[in-house]
């Protein structure tokens, strides 16, 4: 099983990528959204968990979202927003788009490993 | 029961207690070490454990050596099951950890429902 | 930009959010114990170290929030959020990362202060020896002085 990254961010793919493969998750990663779409399109049946960031150059988080959520070859797989917008407002617009999850920056390793836990079906403590 | 957990990430010692808790084994209480040689100290001094998890790569001992360390001691804790927890790819050192006394394998990522699978005949 | 709306009680709410970010972000990320030393009127926004980033604030409140550094505790920063050692780490890994924390720092200010109706911009990142950029402006600005590790880190609020 993999995750996608989709982040504009090296520093942050990175930081994703290391608490994934501690997890034992072989991560893939994407810097902008069209780029993400394309590696969905060919690794659809492999990836377990998308991680999101909210405030991309181009297409932005949400529109990525969206776009995961009405292709019906990919919309089953549950996506995390991780940004550092953490009002309501973002939270509720990425819910109504169809996120399950949500993680604000900065995160600690620990956090980040238990949220993507939860994704992947471990419930919380 | 009592788990010693072996791992040198204090973020995947978290997470492998709380798998095991929510695995739904009764446990009582889970002590925790950063690499091998810290396992061999807590063990000197208390070997009342009926399972031991142990990473692969750790810094000053790593869990191969640990295992290894472990089996051919004097203690009671001589005979404490170790199940060691990998990642994909580590077939071949499973092998080497089986060959030198460890007891199974936990492969990452693991579900509450796998750890349920390859751990359920050490928690009796 | 246009001049910001209310007192210079709600100003200082943005000042005190952005200390309590700068501390978050390091520490949550980086592991790094962070400790203010002390903050001072400055007569323009000016990064003058061998690092810095910036993000704008626009909308409700307008602005620029921006980080100034040694290249030393980038290296030693983006080492520990990425867990590779810093001799492993180029430019461009360096430029990332002080944008990215630029880029935390202005987002968490942002969520501590509760400013709403603030767009916080993506990030620009500057990284070299002996650089100096400046933006002059009739606003406010703010440097607040940090130890980190044996380095400061200068944060500086212009609003």
């Amino acid at each position: 099983m993999k995750l996608l990254t989709i982040d504009d961010s090296r520093t942050i793919r990175r930081v994703i990528s290391g608490i994934g493969a501690m997890l034992g998750y072989e991560v893939l990663e994407a810097e902008n959204g069209e780029a993400g779409l394309k590696v969905l399109e060919q690794f659809s049946q492999e990836v377990g968990l998308v991680l999101l960031d909210w405030n991309m150059p181009g297409m932005i988080g949400l529109d990525v979202l969206k776009a995961i959520k009405a292709d019906s070859r990919w919309r089953h797989i549950p996506v995390m927003m991780v940004t550092t917008e953490g009002e309501k407002d973002y939270i509720v617009k990425s819910i109504q788009a169809g996120a399950c999850h949500y993680q604000t920056k900065p995160f600690t390793q620990e956090e980040m490993a238990t949220r993507i836990m939860e994704a992947m079906g471990m419930g919380g403590v | 029961m009592r788990v010693l957990i072996v791992d040198d990430s204090s973020v995947m010692r978290k997470i492998v207690s709380r798998g095991l808790r929510q695995a739904g084994f009764k446990i009582d209480d889970i002590l925790e070490a950063g690499d091998g040689q810290e396992a061999l100290g807590v063990l000197a001094a208390d070997s009342n454990f009926q399972l031991i998890l142990s990473d692969w790569n750790m810094p000053v001992m790593d869990g191969l050596n640990f295992v290894k360390a472990v089996r051919s001691g004097s203690g009671p804790s001589k005979s404490i099951p170790i199940v060691m927890v990998t990642t994909e790819g580590g077939e071949s050192k499973v092998q080497a950890a089986i060959e030198a006394g460890a007891n199974g394998h936990v492969k990452k990522p693991f579900t509450p429902d796998t750890l349920k699978a390859t751990l359920g005949q050490f928690m009796k | 930009m246009g001049s910001n709306q209310g007192d210079g009680g709600s100003l200082e709410k943005v000042f005190n959010a952005v200390q309590v970010a700068v501390v978050d972000v390091l520490s949550r990320m980086a592991m790094t114990e962070v400790v203010f030393i002390q903050r001072e009127r400055m007569p323009s926004f000016r990064i003058d170290q061998e690092a810095g980033g910036v993000v704008r604030l626009t909308g409700n409140l307008e602005g620029m929030i921006g980080i100034a550094c040694p290249m030393r505790l980038v290296q030693d920063v983006v080492s520990r959020i990425v867990g590779l050692p810093p001799d492993q780490l180029n430019d461009e890994d360096l430029l990332d990362g002080i944008a990215e924390l630029a880029n935390m720092i202005g987002g968490w200010t942002k969520s501590n202060a509760g400013l709403t109706d603030v767009r916080v911009s993506t990030p620009m990142a500057i990284v070299g020896k002996s650089l100096l950029a400046e933006w002059k402006t009739d606003r406010i600005t703010e440097r607040f002085v940090f130890q980190v590790e044996d380095s400061v880190l200068y944060v500086l609020v212009s609003l």
